[in-house]
């Protein structure tokens, strides 16, 4: 990782702190070595601010290539782990790039979602990160943002102050790699609606009626 | 971005729009007002009426969209033969003032000698009219007098990003409409909507995703 993501690490978690008061839960659970996907949901346009400070790895995100249009972000972003992908299509240049990450070791953080809730409630996957998790082998470690959407919602131009925010790292998910795509598309349902659950207890937040009908629809919500 | 972003129009009588800035909002109908409070909550105070916390879940869950079945939106082929030719179908569902740009290339983001992926650029943004027909989402500049026409069966996909709604069709590529005085969520719902009653009176079934490419089941 660039060097520049270790001097900045700091003083985020200082602006993330005097932004809300935070809790962090479950650091145990992030694996020690070796590559691994963070899947958290996704409330606020400071979630990365919180995620990547507080991670206690260092991780790669995913981010909108838009994000890219003013020089200075693009010259930033990569430094600080960021690396983009075009949401408006099927990305491989962006599936590519994470599996390099992944299989070198490192961690990848992916919004699951794919933007920000508009509502507080946690909205359907996208099938492909869903897989790329699966064909990556690595440990997906679900990850619950709570308070967040408190803090900023999308619908509001500044946040508002202080709220309690928890960052919750859960168990890890092991689905091994699966290479075979129609495998993998029989395997959707059953990491749904895992997700789904796990996501849901580890940030409190509501599942929303699409996300709900789609995991019932799939008969992934048994058990 | 506002309150009125979340809230097109009035949860409690449904007046369409509800005009408001920044984190408050008041319906002219009822005369309701809403605030944005902590908590991720909105406050609201109906007329006579002390006031009550709801959730943002709990009051988008009220809105209804102006058709709330796909097959109602007038003109839509909904019902009928595929390519027959309908007489209102050029009826705006709805139109509004927008800022339209078109994506003009990719250019690829390198680091460390290697590339991580694409961005898109931009050509400049035109104001105009912006304009969702049963068929069609088109634009009409207020500079030329050439009209932007995308008929709603060739969308590729449709998203919201940021303050943007953003389109790829199969011929031009990328597309990022920046509604003015109007909901981006609203109107982002309003374009899922007429494509997925596009799509059923194809017979393509129903759309269970829009981005990255619209899938139906």
């Amino acid at each position: 990782m660039h060097p520049l993501y270790r001097i900045l690490t700091p003083p985020t978690r200082w602006f993330v702190k005097s932004s809300a008061r935070i809790r962090v839960e479950g650091v145990a659970h992030m694996p020690r070595t070796g590559g691994f996907l963070l899947l958290p949901n996704h409330q606020s346009a400071l979630d990365p601010f919180v995620v990547q400070s507080f991670c206690p790895r260092p991780i790669r995100s995913m981010t909108k290539s838009t994000q890219f249009g003013v020089p200075l972000v693009r010259w930033l972003l990569p430094r600080i782990g960021a690396f983009p992908v075009r949401r408006f299509q099927v990305d491989a240049q962006a599936v590519r790039t994470a599996l390099r990450f992944l299989r070198n070791g490192e961690g990848v953080c992916i919004y699951p979602e794919g933007e920000r809730t508009w509502d507080g409630s946690i909205q359907p996957f996208r099938r492909g990160t869903l897989h790329l998790a699966l064909r990556s082998g690595v440990p997906i470690i679900p990850v619950g943002l709570n308070g967040m959407f408190d803090l900023w919602p999308r619908w509001l131009s500044t946040p508002r102050p202080r709220p309690q925010v928890t960052l919750r790292f859960g168990e890890p998910l092991e689905f091994g790699e699966v290479r075979d795509r129609h495998h993998r598309e029989e395997m959707l349902p059953a990491l749904e609606a895992l997700l789904t659950q796990r996501l849901a207890a580890l940030s409190g937040a509501p599942v929303s009626s699409d996300l709900r009908r789609r995991v019932a629809e799939a008969g992934g919500g048994k058990g | 971005m506002a309150l009125t972003d979340l809230l097109y129009r009035c949860p409690t009588c449904g007046h369409d729009p509800l005009p408001g800035k920044g984190p408050d909002a008041r319906c002219p109908g009822c005369g309701t007002r809403f605030a944005a409070v902590r908590g991720g909550g909105v406050s609201v105070s109906r007329p006579g009426q002390p006031s009550a916390r709801r959730s943002a879940l709990e009051l988008s869950s009220h809105l209804e969209l102006p058709f709330t079945d796909a097959g109602a939106i007038p003109g839509s082929a909904s019902g009928a033969e595929v390519g027959s030719h309908h007489p209102e179908s050029s009826q705006p569902i709805r139109e509004t003032r927008a800022k339209l740009k078109l994506a003009t290339g990719q250019t690829p983001i390198r680091f460390q000698g290697q590339v991580l992926g694409f961005m898109e650029e931009f050509g400049a943004s035109r104001e105009g009219l912006l304009r969702l027909e049963p068929e069609a989402l088109s634009f009409q500049p207020d500079a030329t007098r050439g009209e932007d026409r995308w008929p709603l069966d060739r969308i590729r996909s449709v998203q919201a990003s940021s303050s943007s709604v953003q389109i790829t069709t199969h011929e031009r590529g990328l597309v990022s409409i920046k509604v003015q005085g109007e909901s981006i969520r609203l109107w982002e719902l309003l374009i899922h909507q007429a494509i997925q009653a596009v799509w059923s009176a194809r017979g393509w079934g129903r759309i269970v995703e829009f981005q990255p490419r619209i899938r139906a089941e």
